[in-house]
């Protein structure tokens, strides 16, 4: 029988990682260098799921479900006039704007509010 | 710094998602020799249909294997194309293709005599594409001023391949 009491007890740390799922607050770490070094690879990222719903500016560094390129980070270049979002890396390394194409608000998973560098 | 050990030690329970800042050259590795090791294998792949030719009229096994060598020479086909294609665009920048003018064009050739070692068992296209990967690699060589040599590859088909001078 599930007892949540017992699982609790056990791994303590559920309790405030449940609030900051409930609150839209998720940590993610990143693979990859392309958005060094702003982001460098192995840091810790926490995205805020809520503020997908307030409006994207350029330069917002965002979560994103890529329908080629799977979960990825990436800075917002530029939102067009339909309101895709196009999206770009942080140095010359990353695939351009044109290969990421655009992506669509629902893509979005969270804003980056945080960053955590190994060094 | 101590946030991020924290979070490292809380990542190795609660195992959070990885997310990727993903880029077309994460460690630029690129090698001409997954190309010349793909035509070398269309060449094998010739070499053992014209022995099946000789066996004519085919049992039901050796038809399997018919198919089983046409489908490889075209998925290594497709692998050249593929290898020289992320070389020729990625790598290839401004400065080597001043110095080397010709790559556009011998990209571009490369593309159709692998289309033409697709649609033919013919061994004399197989061999124009591997001398057209050959001088692919040697520039792709010289532009990082790496030596090279042609050596004859040390198991079949042991055709020639130009290699770079490493160490």
């Amino acid at each position: 029988m599930w007892q949540p009491a017992l699982i609790l007890r056990a791994r303590p740390w559920y309790i405030p990682s449940w609030v900051s799922v409930m609150l839209g607050f998720k940590i993610w770490k990143v693979t990859g260098h392309s958005m060094a070094p702003k982001i460098p690879e192995n840091s810790y990222i926490l995205a805020n799921r809520w503020l997908r719903h307030l409006p994207v500016k350029k330069g917002q560094m965002l979560v994103m479900e890529h329908k080629v390129y799977g979960l990825i980070v990436k800075t917002v270049a530029i939102v067009d006039r339909n309101g895709f979002i196009w999206s770009k890396g942080e140095n010359t390394d990353s695939i351009s704007v044109e290969q990421l194409g655009p992506s669509s608000k629902e893509q979005v998973l969270g804003r980056v509010i945080g960053i955590f560098k190994p060094n | 710094m101590l946030l991020y050990e924290i979070i490292e030690r809380l990542d190795s329970n609660l195992h959070f998602e990885r997310v990727s800042a993903h880029c077309d050259i994460p460690c630029k590795i690129y090698d001409p020799i997954s190309a010349q090791l793909a035509v070398l294998t269309m060449i094998r792949m010739v070499e053992l249909l014209e022995d099946l030719e000789q066996k004519a009229p085919l049992s039901l096994s050796q038809q399997a294997q018919f198919q089983r060598l046409v489908a490889e020479k075209e998925s290594h086909g497709k692998k050249v194309k593929e290898e020289i294609r992320v070389i020729w665009g990625d790598y290839f920048k401004s400065p080597q293709i001043e110095a080397y003018p010709e790559i556009h064009e011998l990209t571009h050739s490369i593309m159709l005599a692998t289309s033409f070692a697709k649609q033919h068992i013919d061994m004399d296209a197989s061999m124009d594409l591997l001398a057209k990967v050959n001088r692919f690699a040697e520039i792709f060589w010289q532009s990082k001023g790496v030596e090279t040599h042609v050596a004859t590859c040390p198991y079949p088909p042991s055709k020639a391949l130009v290699y770079p001078k490493l160490g």
